[in-house]
């Protein structure tokens, strides 16, 4: 195992006239090649800097930010976008799939960005959703447009998957069978995965917690023996 | 603290709110500018006949005495008359300009305009009343003496007043090269003032009721041979020419104005539209806590109302001002007018009236239907409308387009309401574009016709009535030149009249008549041609027989009609002097025309007009309409601009979040201002399709209801269609450039976080 992630000494700051607002401050920690990482903590905590600036949608103020052996702190625009189509998958807590393409065409979308040939139907079966290939995603439920919205993040075959409150938008059911998908990803594909949530109940289910508050983390801890999803009480 | 949100609201939608207030303000500036333009034209016009008392008509005779008069005072219709003894002098000054005297009976029809000086007396013998655009060219002022010589008598008279006359409004005598007033002018004086006690009466004004053409025939069945011919007010040239610019200044001020209003209320549709469903849980948020229906309606009705409100009354006041300012001078160089006062823009408020109203109630339409859904459903946001496979997706080629195609596809089929309007929008932009660069190359065209393709002499020398045939010959050959015929007729056919040129020359290559295409065409000497304007308004053909005459005679002559030719400006028959003969017809020379630059003086010849002095002449008469298009031009221009930014924006708007996910996924800058970029093209395209034709189409109708003695066909050149295409596509190149950068500049965190 290697580090796919690292954070080190990580600053955001954003500045509103004289006033100066530090929403990453002096942030470390590591992630290991397929684990299944939850970072937790309140609102306003900083989870949302965090994902931006590993899913390449900002830029730290100081420090260094290692994936996959790329210093992403470095690169320019051009360089950014690279790094998210063919780095990060990511998967948002209400779905954002493209309304105008089909479940199928969602996937093959990612054709566009990626360098390589995208078998859609197969993608699409391993999330269990073969049959609804042709539907439009006003056509599917909740729990549905989120695997299709997995099925899109996998199809690029990242280096790191980033959900962002993958399940908060779902029944308890559905985020359970959602939340097993991600876990399999990271159990049987070797995926890496990084859920950012406030929910504590995903901390039994995961191979490492990183929690954050006021910007910074408050505790890194090592999950010896996650439990499976299908165990959760909810 | 709604009139708080409202704010706010105008200031985070300040780009459309100021795309709508600058389209309501541009649509009823044209409107309002060019409408007033026309309507101050009309009113002065009218004012100034009504004031003068202008005659309805003028009865010429070689001896309009007493007999005559009484007779003209005995038919029914006639209420007034007046005679007078008219005669072009020369004035005793320098260059001996051209004066046109009036000796006058009376003076309560067609009365002297008085500016400065006495009232015109009677009684006066020594009084003279002068022209005061003359006056002013020359530099005479009230009290100076002036002398006048006709028929080989002398008269000496002073200047008792200044002033203008309803007959001279618009002012160039036939033989005089060009507008310039210090050459010619008109003179009133009492016929005591004629040196002698018998005045050759020429002249009757008249007043009468009902029309010209029952009354020219109720002259002709009972003066029989004791008038020479009747001159209805429509046909009398300064009338006439002041109607013909009128008409064309009407022409530009219904149509195009019209389609500015509308493409103004079509985006104001989509833009309130698209805000209200913007706002739809903010409505609700409103609604659970207790807000009425009205308020929260009054609320939104006020938005964009209040800017159209705004923009209407700042392009009600500025349009007609700034119309007036670059038309005015223009207008008072070429009309003999003593006042021209604007109309005011309040004979436009409706039209702001018009725009509130519609301003309300697309708002209220827009805000209805949300406001009247349970706070339940607005509070959250429109569940996205399910899309199904349409008839061409579900073949295999479909799999093979290319993302951009597909996409661009869908999305036009998802929102199929604001692609229609942006298709409309860009037709009526198209439209615009076509009619105002169409106005433009048309009267280009008019001109290069007249001067290039028709006539082809440098000179053309005006010959005095009283000429021999020997020296006309004699100039002839001096000159090496080609005499012609130049007659106003009246022509009938099935009970309609109309007054038509008559244009009598051998075949030349001096004056090559075309076709209404601009072909030059040859009428061979026995055959008679009549322009395709003509034509029209008498509903004749090649083939039928039409009858006429030519005018101050009453011999009727029927002719059959060889050929239609196209003539943008002189609208009548043409034969040759042969056929002119064998219709029984006689008419000394009235001008020879002459490939060279002829100057000096010849006997026989009153003056010499050249090209450049008929051309300039021409431009000068075209110049308060040539500045109306070029505001035209340039306001079909800005609004092309605002209206594609506009369409552009809501485009944006809308695909705002899928663009910031597709970004987020990795797509670059360049694919996804593309995908825009291919929807507004293919917008363009199939809006220019339409809109071309239809410019046609508008263009058509516009010259079509231009004056009688106008004929253009529409044309767009090539230049300026490709010039119109070069604007629409720098335009929208311009706005894709600009989006590109709102691109680059999106903040992907905020999109993703919209939803949310």
């Amino acid at each position: 195992m290697y580090n796919i992630v690292e954070f080190k000494n990580v600053v955001k700051e954003y500045k509103s006239g004289n006033h100066v607002l530090k929403a990453m401050n002096n942030v470390n920690f590591t992630i290991e090649h397929g684990e299944f990482v939850v970072i937790l903590g309140p609102s306003g905590a900083g989870k949302s800097t965090l994902l931006n600036l590993l899913g390449g949608l900002d830029s730290v103020s100081s420090g260094e930010i290692i994936v996959d052996g790329n210093h992403i702190e470095s690169f320019n625009d051009n360089e950014l976008t690279t790094y998210r189509a063919k780095n990060v998958g990511f998967i948002f807590q209400f779905y954002n799939l493209i309304p105008n393409l089909t479940a199928l065409e969602n996937i093959q979308l990612m054709e566009d960005v990626v360098d390589f040939k995208i078998d859609g139907l197969k993608i699409l079966d391993s999330v269990g959703l073969k049959d609804y290939a042709n539907q439009f995603p006003a056509q599917l439920s909740g729990g549905q447009q989120q695997r299709i919205s997995i099925a899109r993040a996998i199809a690029k075959k990242p280096s790191i998957l980033l959900c962002d409150e993958p399940t908060g938008a779902l029944d308890s059911n559905t985020g359970v069978s959602i939340l097993k998908l991600l876990q399999d990803l990271s159990n049987y594909k070797n995926t890496t995965v990084i859920i950012v949530t406030h929910n504590e109940l995903l901390t039994e289910v995961a191979d490492k917690v990183i929690r954050i508050k006021n910007g910074q983390v408050e505790s890194i801890v090592l999950n010896e023996t996650p439990k499976k999803v299908t165990d959760l009480e909810w | 603290m709604l009139y708080k949100k409202m704010l706010r609201d105008l200031s985070n939608y300040k780009i459309q709110f100021i795309s709508v207030f600058l389209m309501a303000f541009v649509g009823v500036f044209i409107f309002a500018g060019i409408g007033e333009e026309a309507i101050t034209l009309e009113s002065n016009i009218n004012n100034y006949y009504s004031d003068t008392n202008l005659a309805d008509g003028w009865i010429f005779s070689t001896n309009a005495d007493n007999a005559l008069v009484e007779h003209v005072n005995n038919l029914k219709p006639t209420t007034a008359i007046e005679r007078q003894f008219v005669i072009t002098s020369d004035a005793k000054l320098p260059t001996e300009p051209d004066i046109k005297l009036h000796f006058i009976e009376n003076n309560t029809i067609s009365k002297f305009y008085l500016i400065e000086g006495e009232k015109i007396n009677l009684d006066d013998e020594n009084g003279v009343w002068l022209d005061k655009s003359f006056a002013d060219a020359r530099n005479l002022k009230v009290g100076d003496k002036i002398g006048f010589k006709f028929n080989g008598i002398e008269i000496e008279k002073e200047i008792r007043g200044l002033g203008y006359s309803p007959e001279y409004v618009y002012d160039l005598p036939y033989y005089m090269p060009k507008l310039n007033y210090s050459e010619y002018g008109f003179a009133y004086m009492s016929y005591k003032a004629f040196p002698d006690d018998n005045i050759p009466y020429n002249v009757l004004n008249v007043k009468f009721n009902g029309n010209a053409e029952d009354y020219s025939n109720l002259l002709a069945d009972n003066l029989k041979d004791s008038y020479d011919s009747f001159l209805p007010r429509e046909e009398h040239s300064s009338v006439s020419q002041f109607n013909h610019i009128i008409n064309l200044f009407q022409m530009i001020s219904t149509i195009l104005p019209t389609v500015f209003i509308f493409i103004s209320l079509l985006m104001l549709v989509t833009t309130m539209k698209r805000i209200i469903t913007h706002q739809r849980t903010q409505i609700g948020i409103l609604k659970a806590n207790g807000f009425k229906n009205h308020s929260i309606i009054i609320h939104y009705l006020s938005h964009g109302s209040l800017l159209i409100l705004a923009g209407s009354i700042i392009g009600l006041i500025s349009g007609p001002f700034f119309i007036n300012l670059i038309a005015y001078k223009p207008l008072t160089n070429i009309f003999k007018l003593p006042y021209l006062m604007p109309s005011g823009f309040m004979n436009f408020a409706y039209i702001v009236v018009i725009m509130f109203l519609l301003a309300l109630i697309v708002s209220y339409y827009s805000i209805k239907s949300i406001v009247s859904e349970h706070p339940s459903t607005i509070i959250r946001p429109k569940v996205p409308k399910a899309s199904t496979s349409t008839f061409i997706e579900k073949f295999k080629i479909w799999e093979k387009l290319s993302f951009n195609f597909r996409w661009n596809y869908r999305d036009i089929k998802r929102n199929r309401f604001r692609a229609i309007t942006t298709i409309f929008g860009v037709m009526c932009c198209a439209v615009l574009l076509i009619s105002a660069f169409g106005l433009y190359d048309g009267l280009n065209d008019a001109e290069n016709w007249q001067f290039n393709k028709i006539n082809h002499y440098e000179s053309k020398l005006i010959l005095n009535n009283n000429v021999s045939e020997t020296q006309i010959h004699d100039v002839s050959r001096q000159v090496n030149g080609v005499e012609i015929i130049e007659l106003v007729t009246e022509m009938e056919s099935d009970h309609t009249k109309k007054y038509a040129s008559l244009l009598v020359v051998n075949d030349t290559d001096l004056i090559t008549p075309t076709d209404k295409y601009q072909n030059k065409i040859e009428i061979k000497d026995n055959e008679v041609s009549v322009s395709q304007k003509i034509a029209d308004l008498l509903g004749i053909q090649a083939g039928e027989t039409v009858s006429f005459r030519v005018h101050n005679t009453n011999k009727w002559i029927n002719v059959k009609i060889d050929k239609i030719h196209g003539n943008p400006t002189s609208q009548g028959l043409i034969m040759s002097k042969n056929k002119f003969n064998e219709l029984g017809l006689d008419h000394y020379i009235t001008s020879i025309i002459s490939a060279k630059n002829v100057t000096g003086d010849y006997e026989g010849v009153k003056s010499i007009i050249d090209r450049q002095d008929m051309i300039d002449s021409w431009r000068e008469l075209y110049k308060p309409l040539w500045m109306e298009v070029y505001a035209l031009m340039f306001f079909a221009i800005v609004l092309a601009l605002i209206v594609l930014y506009n369409l552009y924006l809501l485009s944006f708007v809308e695909m705002e979040q899928d663009i910031g996910t597709l970004k987020v996924l990795g797509f670059k800058t360049f694919a996804l201002s593309k995908i825009l970029l291919t929807q507004s093209i293919i917008f363009i395209i199939l809006g220019s399709l339409l809109g071309i034709p239809l410019g046609y189409y508008v263009l058509n109708i516009i010259w079509k209801s231009s004056s009688e003695k106008f004929f253009i066909l529409p044309n767009i050149s090539i230049m300026n269609l490709s010039c119109t295409f070069i604007i629409i596509l720098t335009v929208l190149f311009s706005i894709n450039l600009y989006f590109a950068y709102k691109i680059r500049k999106l903040n992907m965190a905020d999109t993703l976080k919209i939803l949310e």
